[in-house]
């Protein structure tokens, strides 16, 4: 089955939304909800808390829609709420430990240490629940702020432009914190590739099993 | 290992090929410094690693997230907190 008509734009289903088209509301609300909870669940580490964070980036959207002026793009927007959101809960929960200033001003990250290549392996056979759970890990053992530009950048695909204007920093910030985050990862998931863990071939067992 | 960490190939040493891995990844590098950053892994085994790996990382990440949906029930409550619950269509 193919779409024959245009889905319409987020400018457009906000301009009806706020003429009261509750249709357009809920194709906002469809549009985005996934995306949202998804950098929520990221940043707030537990399923109660990322629903909170979802219910209360929409109503404040919601709520707030009239006064949007589309001087920065839909998703922007709706992706500071849900990070303002996100924190606001952090901090309640004394979980938001905040070292913005000496992140922006350390020393580079020293060389790579784990350098086994486990790229080879299809990403299908990487991808079972130890890893998935490892992943997170890796993602919450981030600074907050290296681990919100990564989400933004990495995950929701937003341009480092639109993320300089989700969380307030310029752009040499987000794309040295989006570098040390993604260093940092690929390090710990380098760590936990490493072939004497036993979960996947090492690359003298992929040879073998290529022969 | 092939080379020492501070050994030049292509005028780069594997530190500078570290610290340029996400500006290739975003192709915010000029192309001939993207030319000299290819050289070095080709001929580097433990860049050529980490180069490898730096761009699966960020790949596993975002099919990873893919697959992360809210629940039916968050859904649904999600709707019916926003008064739109009868208009809430099954994905």
């Amino acid at each position: 089955m193919t779409d024959s008509m245009a889905k319409p734009s987020d400018t457009e289903l906000i301009e009806s939304a706020k003429s009261g088209d509750r249709n357009a509301m809920a194709a906002i609300v469809t549009r985005y909800e996934n995306r949202v909870y998804r950098l929520a669940i990221k940043m707030v580490k537990n399923q109660p808390d990322a629903e909170d964070v979802l219910q209360e980036t929409f109503i404040t959207v919601m709520r707030k829609l009239d006064s949007f002026k589309g001087d920065s793009a839909f998703g922007t927007w709706l992706f500071r709420v849900a990070t303002n959101q996100a924190l606001m809960l952090l901090r309640k929960r004394g979980r938001l430990q905040e070292r913005t200033k000496e992140i922006d001003t350390e020393d580079a990250p020293e060389l790579p240490a784990n350098t086994q290549d486990w790229s080879l392996n299809p990403t299908a056979s990487l991808m079972h629940r130890e890893t998935i759970r490892e992943m997170d890990e890796a993602i919450a053992r981030l600074p907050e702020s290296l681990r919100s530009v990564f989400l933004l950048r990495d995950v929701e695909g937003l341009s480092a432009t639109e993320t300089g204007e989700v969380l307030g920093i310029t752009i040499p910030a987000i794309k040295s914190r989006l570098h040390r985050a993604r260093l940092q990862l690929r390090e710990d998931l380098a760590g936990y590739f490493r072939p004497s863990k036993d979960k996947i071939a090492g690359p003298s067992e992929r040879q073998e099993d290529s022969e | 290992m092939n080379n020492k960490k501070n050994d030049l190939i292509a005028g780069m040493n594997c530190g500078d090929v570290s610290d340029h891995l996400s500006d290739y990844y975003d192709g915010d590098i000029p192309e001939e410094l993207c030319s000299k950053i290819e050289q070095h892994v080709e001929s580097c085994t433990d860049c050529y690693a980490v180069f490898n790996t730096f761009n699966k990382t960020i790949e596993l990440y975002k099919e990873e997230a893919e697959g992360v949906k809210v629940s039916d029930d968050a859904r649904h409550r999600l709707h019916t907190v926003l008064h739109l619950e009868d208009l809430l269509k099954d994905h």
